[in-house]
């Protein structure tokens, strides 16, 4: 297995594989030992290495990506050693262990959903579709990046450096909010969604009350959620289906 | 719709391992987003011109096309084939940008927005950036597999956070238990001494109880210097342009080590150092 150069330091897949033993400790566990040992004494790779696990750390799909990789290595692995072996009592347990899963999703299902889980479920936040019409603020751009990696603190930021009389103040404050509700900020949310509604581009005015909706949701004042709902339900667009299913969560 | 890799693992035909061997021109579509994204982070550090984003996403995914070949060929199964690209992305992005000889000239700083910020603020955006330090903190530190104990106790005695038993234990496997212990206690008992004292008594101490003899001299200076390393390495690719010293780098390693003995307290005591830490980060020191 080749896991260096030609000039004697980590070829790109050892540096990957480093990186996701960073990240992942199982990974690292399965780093060899000469990489493991070249690593420890080469400064230049450490960088490398840095330079790979601080772009990967903040992607979701690598990092989905090295979870699967590690889980799907573990059931071989198990079945390579044939550690896992079936017997009655294995069976009885399996069963035990579904049985119990059944009576507490049925306990579940008759429980009403709290605030949070319900704000967990309807929410999503709204796709970015600033930065592909040529927007070339560079302070909007660098939220937008933050905002579609989903690094929210970061892109909170960049959103509050965007001040007035910047041209589309109301798109950011309706960005600026849905990363403030994805960071478990809605009282903040909430004040920059009114703005957006109370102005005359009707844009987001329509997502504005759905999101307001789920702030409220969020914050516990279902009856204020309920109201704007009910509104939504007149709405022709995507946001009526979900708005019932909503109150109907509720009722 | 199903295929085996070389290591005889079903594999579906979306699959970036399945795209990787079979189809290539697919796997470099699917990869757009994320040569973009780390070309962006080469723009935000003056690597390349905001005008040559679009070329520069060209000009990568041309090279990797023209060494689809080599790729397939030295790529062994061993890390994801997205990291993988992404390491080989970056080893390209950097390559082009040491052809253009660019450097930064363009970065955004962070910090200098950031004092802007008010108090409550600054506050949660002060905490996630130490405990996203902290977290590089870590992987740095497991970057020094073979050193890393002994790392982790010299950090220790340098920041002042009491050592235990199990630390020294871990350096120095053949001392006793007890030995262990006692030592401990010796240096957690001499919070004000200076550095050299520090080491003085520990290295005294390893003489009489130990085979080993070493000069406290040597084990300071071999501290710093994987110090000065591991600052390099902090200091670059920060979310935060963080500009660590020595002082804020001990700062930010007793943060670490109190996350690792209790989950993530601010005690009283050190809360005045986590201020000036975080000052550090927005160049108010």
């Amino acid at each position: 297995m080749i896991l260096f150069s030609n000039n004697g330091h980590l070829n790109e897949e050892a540096i990957a594989l480093y990186a996701e033993g960073l990240i992942d400790p199982k990974v690292y566990e399965t780093i060899p030992t000469d990489v493991l040992d070249h690593t420890d004494a080469c400064f230049d790779c450490k960088q490398k290495i840095m330079n790979v696990f601080d772009i990967i750390r903040n992607d979701e799909e690598t990092k989905v990506q090295i979870g699967l990789k590690n889980s799907l290595q573990e059931a071989g692995s198990l079945k390579a050693k044939n550690v896992f072996r079936i017997s009655t009592v294995w069976m009885f347990a399996a069963a035990a262990v579904v049985l119990l899963i059944g009576i507490y999703s049925v306990f579940r299902a008759i429980q009403p959903a709290s605030n949070d889980q319900l704000f967990d479920e309807y929410f999503t936040p709204y796709q970015n579709l600033l930065t592909m019409k040529g927007e070339n603020d560079s302070l909007v751009e660098y939220a937008l990046y933050y905002y579609d990696l989903k690094i929210w603190d970061s892109a909170i930021f960049f959103f509050k450096e965007i001040k007035e009389p910047y041209k589309d103040i109301e798109a950011i404050r309706f960005y600026q909010a849905n990363a403030l509700l994805a960071m478990g900020y809605p009282s903040e949310a909430e004040k920059h969604l009114l703005m957006v509604i109370a102005t005359n581009d009707d844009r987001f005015k329509t997502q504005a009350n759905w999101y307001l909706a789920l702030a409220m949701i969020k914050s516990g004042k279902n009856d204020k959620a309920i109201e704007i709902l009910r509104n939504l339900k007149y709405d022709k667009g995507i946001y009526r289906s979900k708005a019932m299913d909503l109150i109907n969560e509720f009722e | 719709m199903f295929a085996q890799n070389s290591r005889g693992v079903k594999i579906d035909h979306q699959d970036d391992e399945y795209l990787l061997y079979n189809n290539f021109g697919g796997l470099l579509v699917k990869k757009q987003p994320k040569i973009r994204h780390i070309i962006s982070g080469g723009v935000a550090k003056g690597y390349f011109g905001r005008a040559d984003l679009g070329d520069a996403v060209q000009e990568v995914s041309k090279v990797l096309l023209e060494k689809s070949e080599k790729l397939k060929k030295n790529f062994n199964g061993l890390s994801t084939v997205d990291a993988y690209l992404q390491s080989v992305i970056y080893h390209e992005c950097c390559k082009i940008a040491r052809v253009n000889g660019r450097v930064a000239e363009n970065e955004i700083r962070l910090d200098d927005k950031m004092t802007n910020l008010p108090g409550k603020e600054r506050y949660i955006l002060d905490e996630l950036a130490i405990k996203d330090e902290v977290k590089r903190l870590e992987a740095i530190l497991n970057l020094y597999p073979r050193q890393k104990s002994r790392l982790n106790l010299f950090i220790k005695m340098l920041c002042r956070f009491p050592v235990d038993g199990i630390d020294i234990g871990k350096v120095y496997p053949e001392m006793a238990p007890a030995g262990c212990v006692k030592l401990a206690t010796l240096l957690n008992d001499h919070p004000h001494s200076t550095d050299i004292e520090l080491f003085r008594r520990f290295t005294a101490f390893l003489a009489d109880h130990s085979s080993e003899t070493v000069l406290p001299e040597s084990l300071l200076h071999y501290s710093r210097d994987r110090i000065n390393e591991m600052i390099a390495l902090l200091n670059k690719n920060s979310k935060f342009n963080s500009n660590y010293d020595s002082e804020t780098f001990l700062m930010l390693a007793e943060r670490f080590f109190m996350m690792k003995k209790n989950g993530d307290p601010i005690s009283f005591n050190t809360f005045f150092g986590y201020i000036i830490l975080g000052l550090t980060f927005f160049k108010y020191l």
